[in-house]
């Protein structure tokens, strides 16, 4: 029971991660999954170093998150220019890419995947303080003047060009921004896994990924957080007969969403409601709507 | 040596043209459902897997009766297209384009969940050879072909000539070239918009399910997990020409059926469907418009 | 009041329309006669092309009604309005570009059975014989005039009751506005009762029966062409002359 909860957790707080990825760069209108692939090159490249090379967790991950950040940021320079389905397509072929390359790899263990990966007892907590500090980066971004831009270019291009705002270079940090988040997204995988395959990263997991920021709501950071660990724990803790039909019931989910509230259940103006709420609590304001 | 070498070439060639043809075919279809449809379909491919299962179960069920399988495809097909239209039609009266992208994830994890789970509990499927015509070969030349590969090239190109006929000389068709350059007029000329919509909608089921039947004879086996790398596929060959340029599409779907053909044979397996997969975060680099630029 | 209601072809009446917060007409009411020439002047953004699309059913209708021929259609779809008769010639004429002459023409048709079809294409084909020399010519090469009688003769083709067009003098030489309005009083002549919106109002005034003032989304003015024609405002405003007191 124990070590189903700790599952739960760990994976919530990944898809957290990777959920806020596809988030920073729907803010631009663009759909980037390329945090995918960079989950599966962090977990390979974490898993290799502390299994082959004998280095400590720590610093495996630093590495892993260095290497993240430069593929990420590559990549980024090229496809920032793409527009949306172009983006889309073109991560979804990476990871596809990266998954064949790993499987090829004889170095990772190709077909057969890299064992024998060391638990750390401590990861839960080096996860979620990450889940933290990244959605503290996330919260300050969206309201600071790059968060505006990326709004502004979501909603008018041009107009966001008029302005002066470089809608590529930001494109540039929220690509490589989501990439390196994937990498570290897959690090705290694979020594939860502490078994790696090149099957588990498939496209099951961008469908997974895309329901959860979809359904909770796209326009806000909260509805991935929220919405993650409701959908996932459907997965985990639901009666095993209903939970092999999980990908049906996202899929499904996904769809009734779209058909009567296409923004998510959480949305803006639900948030600016609460945020209303909580300040009349206070004593304070509130915000006009 | 140089004899086997050219033998081998030419079958290459062969099947290059078959697997092209078959992605023209999806390529028309998603064209159609983008400037018509006004959806991004990506599980346009997976429900086209899904009618190939659709058929495989009317074979097994009718010991294998190749006229029966055929429509059932070609029906099931066209049904499955029509039933998803109401779905998208919400997010396309909002113009919401990316939204509709979604959803076509959405109904691309639902068809491969039911392909996974209900049907053949997961295994791939196998057509009966007398359906898929792999056996039997014809000599062209230097060249062995199958008959599944000479109906599928064949057919593709008459499919082509038929759907570009409509398109260009009768009513229905004007009226969709219309609606692709102006959305605004068309409805103003008093074209109704929503019928044709639902009517590319069964085009491209149509479509989709002559390409299940030719796919179903070049390949003679399917898995699910076809789907997901199909649909890469017609996509890379949608945005190589840019999105929604037809008749590019057409030329770069056989461009695509080209290099996975010729990578299929001199290269180990695994890497031909990065090969072209690649290609087309190259082409995205390089060129976001597409090697044609956007046109109807 | 008997005699008005049949020669009454289209009546609009107390109509609003908004986009989002964003009114754009607000309580219209205005007729059209059998027979008669009605302009609409204004300026850009006043409202005239929503009131043209309106017709139509482009827009969705905050209150108010649209009565064509005596019958309601003011939420009915868009291709049936148009099947009873009524056409609009879009601004900025509307042609598809890459299609040819005689394509564009066929869709004008869209309803009408084969025969149908020959015939009116014949009568479009002698109306304006530049039609017939140039019909597998690609829409978009035209010139700006020929595009805007092509953009007439497609409208023709429907043999609608009653004919709308949105600033159809836009862009044109000067040579070829002379030609137009020319082309605009034979069709009613012949027959065509027609709903003009232009910003060309000396012109336009010069050749309607009744005329209405827009401004911003409400009806200021409204009266026969020679009574909007003269009154003051208008006449500085729109027609360009000066107004001067009467001393």
């Amino acid at each position: 029971m124990f070590i189903i909860m700790i599952n739960f957790l760990q994976m919530t707080a990944i898809y957290i991660l990777l959920g806020w990825g596809v988030y920073i760069n729907y803010r631009m209108g663009q759909l980037y999954y390329g945090n995918v692939p960079m989950m599966a090159i962090g977990a390979y490249v974490s898993a290799f170093i502390v299994v082959n090379i004998g280095w400590p967790h720590w610093l495996a991950i630093l590495i892993a998150f260095g290497v993240g950040m430069l593929i990420s940021f590559i990549i980024a320079l090229g496809l920032a220019r793409a527009e949306a389905f172009g983006t889309a397509i073109a991560t979804m072929g990476l990871l596809f890419i990266v998954q064949t390359i790993i499987r090829n790899l004889e170095l990772v263990g190709a077909m057969y995947g890299l064992i024998n990966i060391p638990k750390v007892s401590y990861l839960p907590l080096v996860t979620w303080a990450t889940v933290f500090i990244v959605g503290f980066i996330i919260y300050k971004i969206d309201r600071c003047r790059l968060g505006r831009a990326m709004e502004t270019s979501f909603v008018d291009r041009d107009l966001a060009d008029t302005l002066g705002i470089n809608r590529y270079w930001l494109g540039v940090f929220s690509q490589t921004f989501a990439g390196t988040i994937g990498a570290l997204a897959g690090c705290y995988y694979a020594f939860t896994i502490a078994a790696l395959r090149p099957d588990h990263f498939n496209f099951a997991i961008l469908l997974r990924l895309i329901a959860f920021v979809f359904i909770g709501g796209a326009q806000t950071m909260w509805g991935v957080v929220f919405f993650t660990p409701i959908l996932w724990g459907i997965a985990a803790f639901v009666p095993s007969e209903i939970a092999a039909w999980r990908e049906m019931i996202f899929g499904v989910l996904l769809i009734v969403i779209l058909l009567i509230r296409p923004e998510g259940i959480i949305d803006r103006q639900l948030i600016r409601v609460i945020n209303n709420k909580i300040r009349q609590f206070q004593g304070r304001e509130p915000i006009g709507l | 040596m140089n004899q086997f070498a050219l033998e081998v070439f030419g079958a290459q060639l062969v099947n290059s043209l078959a697997i092209g043809s078959i992605y023209a075919i999806l390529v028309v279809g998603f064209n159609l459902l983008l400037l018509i449809g006004g959806i991004f379909q990506y599980a346009y491919p997976h429900l086209v897997v899904m009618s190939m299962y659709i058929c495989w179960l009317v074979l097994m069920a009718t010991n294998n009766n190749r006229i029966l399988g055929i429509l059932a495809a070609i029906l099931a097909s066209i049904v499955i297209n029509l039933a998803t239209e109401p779905l998208f039609r919400p997010l396309v009266k909002r113009k919401a384009s990316v939204h509709t992208f979604v959803l076509s994830l959405g109904i691309a994890t639902i068809a491969m969940d039911v392909m996974n789970r209900m049907i053949n509990t997961g295994r791939p499927i196998a057509f009966p050879p007398q359906f898929s015509g792999l056996q039997s070969l014809v000599k062209v030349g230097i060249v062995t072909i199958s008959i599944g590969q000479f109906l599928t090239i064949f057919g593709s190109i008459v499919a082509m000539f038929i759907f570009i006929y409509m398109l260009y000389r009768t009513k229905q068709g004007r009226a969709f070239r219309a609606m692709a350059q102006n959305l605004f007029v068309a409805r103003v000329l008093g074209i109704p918009i929503t019928r044709q919509r639902i009517l590319s909608y069964a085009i491209a089921g149509l479509l989709g399910g002559i390409s299940a039947v030719f796919f179903a004879m070049t390949l003679g086996s399917v898995w699910s997990t076809i789907a997901d790398i199909l649909a890469l596929k017609v996509l890379v060959a949608v945005l190589l020409a840019g999105m929604g340029n037809l008749k590019g599409g057409l030329i770069s779907a056989y461009i695509i059926g080209i290099i996975e053909g010729l990578s299929l044979a001199y290269l180990p397996g695994d890497w031909t469907n990065a090969i072209v997969f690649g290609f087309v975060i190259a082409i995205v680099i390089i060129k976001p418009k597409g090697l044609f630029g956007l046109r109807a | 009041m008997g005699k008005n209601n049949k020669s009454t072809l289209l009546k609009i009446d107390n109509l609003s329309i908004s986009y989002g917060v964003v009114n754009a007409l607000r309580n219209i009411s205005l007729e059209i006669n059998k027979g008669e020439i009605v302009t609409l002047i204004g300026s850009n953004g006043a409202g005239k092309s929503t009131l043209l699309g309106s017709v139509l059913a482009m827009h969705s209708v905050d209150n108010g009604e649209v009565i064509f021929c005596g019958e309601d259609i003011t939420h009915l779809p868009t291709e049936r309005i148009v099947a009873s008769g009524i056409c609009l010639l879009p601004e900025g004429r509307g042609i598809i570009p890459l299609m040819t002459v005689l394509e564009n023409l066929l869709l004008g048709g869209y309803y009408l059975n084969k025969t149908d079809l020959e015939k009116h294409l014949k009568y479009v084909y002698e109306r304006f014989p530049i039609l017939k020399k140039r019909n597998k010519q690609q829409a978009g090469t035209l010139s700006g005039g020929e595009q805007q009688i092509l953009s007439i003769g497609r409208g023709l083709m429907s043999a609608p009751k009653l004919l709308m067009m949105d600033e159809p003098s836009l862009g044109l030489a000067p040579v070829m506005v002379e030609e137009l309005f020319k082309i605009i009083i034979d069709l009613n002549k012949e027959g065509y009762s027609i709903l003009l919106s232009e910003q060309n109002a000396r012109k336009a005034l010069q050749c309607s029966h009744r005329a209405y003032l827009f401004e911003t989304g409400n009806i200021i003015l409204k009266g026969t062409a020679e009574e909007v024609a003269n009154d003051p405002m208008v006449r500085e405003a729109y027609l360009g002359m000066e107004w001067r007191k009467n001393p």
